[in-house]
């Protein structure tokens, strides 16, 4: 099927040509000149030669820039912004102790790290590394962090006595923690191999039949900002735990959220924690093409081919609040998101409580079946 | 196959008149009726047929439960189903059997696929051949067999069967609770450990759930929150069907309607009223 039209012109004067039956010869109607078809044949077959070959050179750079797009690295230069005139009403404080650097607005006092809890935080030079793009605001107070935190410890059969009741939150700080937000796309493709069992009796005998199959999926998965925390002091383990946040609720920047609070500065750029965004969006991807195959009686991934296509970056605060307290001289460090209420954190557990419970359920079942084997 | 049936009794009724057998199953002249003992194939002698018949009567009547051999050379000419489905047939056309329950047990032979069948029919019957006593009865009679000494294996059949239906008439049929002992059970010490293993491991996962609990701060590896909503594009779904395999595999005296299971005890009676035990001799 042809790709394109052409319309034949005079070389002379551009006018239409046409082909004259009469004298086999191909005339212009402006000027009157006459071509033999072999004549127009050969000019035009370079003229689409050229046109093709542009047109390729085209199509490939396409490709190209397509192609380019997969794989690329994550767009950080957009993440973060300058201070400019806000840096006026900042201020600035860096922990001895952990290194800890963190900022709040000019009416909020930092009297303590939040995150190791040294009581002697310095003020220091503001610099404060990039001005955010985005702020999720805190929704939940320092009241209900400290309900939440009691509600916590209830139900928890192996945690020690002493610590629920000679329990004192040491510290409670509203922290902002800052997070690189990860925009992209993944490509998957996955084969499987997948069975149907069908299983039949004739006579004396029982038939089983399995179908093979070779199965393709593929599909392309968007995420918007996944978060990855760049904060060094801040664990990564607690952080991911205490998600999802709800970006519903994100605001611009501004420094009018701040007050009362203290806002950590990152210290892992974008480009060091990208590798985690990478493995959870290639997970996800996977999981959701894995999910696609149903109707088979086993199904087995053998291969999977992932491509993303990392997009922007976006630098944002996210509400933190973080209770800290220490028993037998071990500290434990709690984190609450602060917009949904999600409390985590590292329990000690009693080894006396631990061997109790299990005595507690072993020695009845242990009872009920010995007296069944001997009475019985 | 009723007229191959048929056949197969009137060529036997021909060959009985002659020689003079008179031991038949039954007396109705109205009907072409199997002797207790046919051989179609001559593995037997007249005479050694002749005592068998006379044996197998006396059985039959003293316990009024008919007692019969049929020997074929191949059975697929009277069912090509299998032997099951053959003894059946037979049993069914020559309407075999003692009583209004038509109690009876069949032994039947294929020479050529060395194939027999034991059939059981009726309610004291299928009650006196259990399972197990079915297979009990060919262990009796397999070793003559092996040796293609037939005489001496329908003698042993026919005795053997004779005794088992005494048994069953006495009310203790011969099944595997009859013939073998309860296994000992295990001892003080066995049980104490097997009382103590399930309850410990159960004692594990709970309390290690528990344990679990009190660690939360894990990390993820997914982020199916963060994916846009209809963000989802599934462009790639290939089903590519590469083969079939099969496997098949017998099913020994499966029971097809009741419950129980070889040598579980009892007498598993297929929906067509028969009990059987087949093999290779």
């Amino acid at each position: 099927m042809p790709s394109q039209i052409t319309n034949y012109q005079c070389p002379r004067c551009t006018g239409p040509l046409h082909y004259a039956g009469s004298s086999g010869m191909v005339e212009c109607d402006y000027c009157g000149s006459s071509f033999t078809v072999q004549e127009i044949e050969a000019l035009y077959a370079d003229k689409i030669e050229q046109a093709e070959q542009t047109g390729v050179a085209a199509a490939q750079q396409q490709t190209a820039d397509a192609e380019a797009d997969y794989d690329a690295d994550w767009d950080c230069d957009s993440a973060g912004s300058e201070w400019g005139a806000d840096a006026a009403g900042m201020k600035q404080y860096s922990c001895p102790s952990c290194g800890a650097e963190l900022i709040c607005d000019a009416t909020t006092a930092a009297t303590s790290c939040p995150y190791c809890g040294n009581p002697t935080v310095v003020p220091a030079q503001f610099h404060g590394g990039l001005k955010p793009d985005y702020i999720l605001p805190f929704k939940l107070s320092k009241e209900q962090a400290v309900q939440a935190l009691t509600k916590y410890y209830k139900g928890k059969k192996l945690l020690p006595k002493t610590f629920a009741d000679s329990n004192h939150i040491e510290e409670i700080k509203g922290v902002y923690v800052p997070f690189w937000l990860f925009n992209g796309e993944a490509d998957v493709e996955m084969n499987f191999a997948a069975t149907r069992v069908y299983t039949s009796r004739r006579g004396n005998q029982r038939i089983t039949e399995t179908d093979h199959f070779d199965l393709l999926r593929g599909g392309r998965v968007s995420f918007s900002r996944i978060p990855v925390d760049a904060s060094t002091k801040m664990p990564d383990s607690h952080m991911d735990a205490i998600e999802p946040f709800d970006y519903t609720d994100l605001k611009p920047f501004s420094t009018a959220y701040l007050p009362g609070f203290l806002a950590d500065i990152y210290d892992v750029p974008p480009q060091s924690c990208a590798s985690r965004a990478d493995e959870r969006a290639t997970n996800t991807a996977k999981h959701i093409v894995e999910n696609t195959v149903s109707g088979y009686s086993t199904c087995t991934p053998t291969s999977a081919r992932v491509r993303l296509r990392r997009g922007r970056v976006d630098y944002a605060l996210m509400p933190v609040w973080m209770l800290s307290t220490r028993w037998n001289g071990k500290s434990f460090l709690f984190a609450m998101n602060g917009q949904s209420g999600k409390l985590i954190g590292d329990l000690p557990v009693s080894t006396g409580r631990y061997w109790a419970r299990f005595a507690g359920i072993a020695a009845p079942i242990a009872a009920a079946l010995a007296a069944l084997m001997f009475f019985l | 196959m009723k007229k191959r049936l048929f056949c197969l009794g009137l060529l036997l009724l021909l060959i009985c008149s002659f020689l003079g057998v008179t031991a038949y199953a039954a007396a109705d002249e109205e009907q072409v009726r199997l002797a207790y003992v046919t051989d179609v194939t001559g593995s037997i002698s007249e005479s050694q047929r002749d005592s068998l018949s006379q044996l197998a009567g006396q059985i039959s009547e003293q316990y009024s439960c008919g007692v019969y051999i049929v020997v074929v050379d191949n059975y697929e000419e009277y069912n090509s189903e299998g032997i099951e489905e053959c003894a059946e047939g037979i049993y069914r056309f020559y309407d075999l059997g003692w009583g209004d329950q038509r109690d009876g047990v069949m032994l039947i032979m294929s020479m050529n696929q060395r194939e027999y069948d034991i059939a059981a029919y009726g309610d004291f019957g299928n009650a006196a051949f259990t399972d197990y006593g079915k297979d009990y009865l060919a262990q009796s009679f397999l070793d003559d067999f092996r040796r293609n000494d037939w005489y001496s294996g329908f003698q042993d059949y026919l005795n053997t069967a004779a005794s088992m239906l005494s048994s069953a008439r006495q009310g203790e049929p011969v099944d595997i609770v009859w013939e073998e002992r309860e296994p000992e059970g295990p001892g003080p010490v066995a049980k104490l450990i097997m009382a103590l293993l399930p309850s410990s491991v159960a004692a594990f996962f709970i309390t290690n759930g528990d344990k679990r609990k009190m660690k939360t701060a894990v990390s993820k590896r997914t982020a199916e929150d963060y994916v846009v909503p209809g963000g989802i594009n599934l462009y790639l779904h290939e089903d590519r069907f590469l083969h079939r395999s099969r496997h098949v595999e017998v099913i020994q005296n499966r029971p097809r309607d009741s419950g129980g299971s070889h040598h579980g005890g009892g007498t598993t009676v297929h929906s067509s009223g028969f009990s059987h035990h087949s093999g290779k001799f």
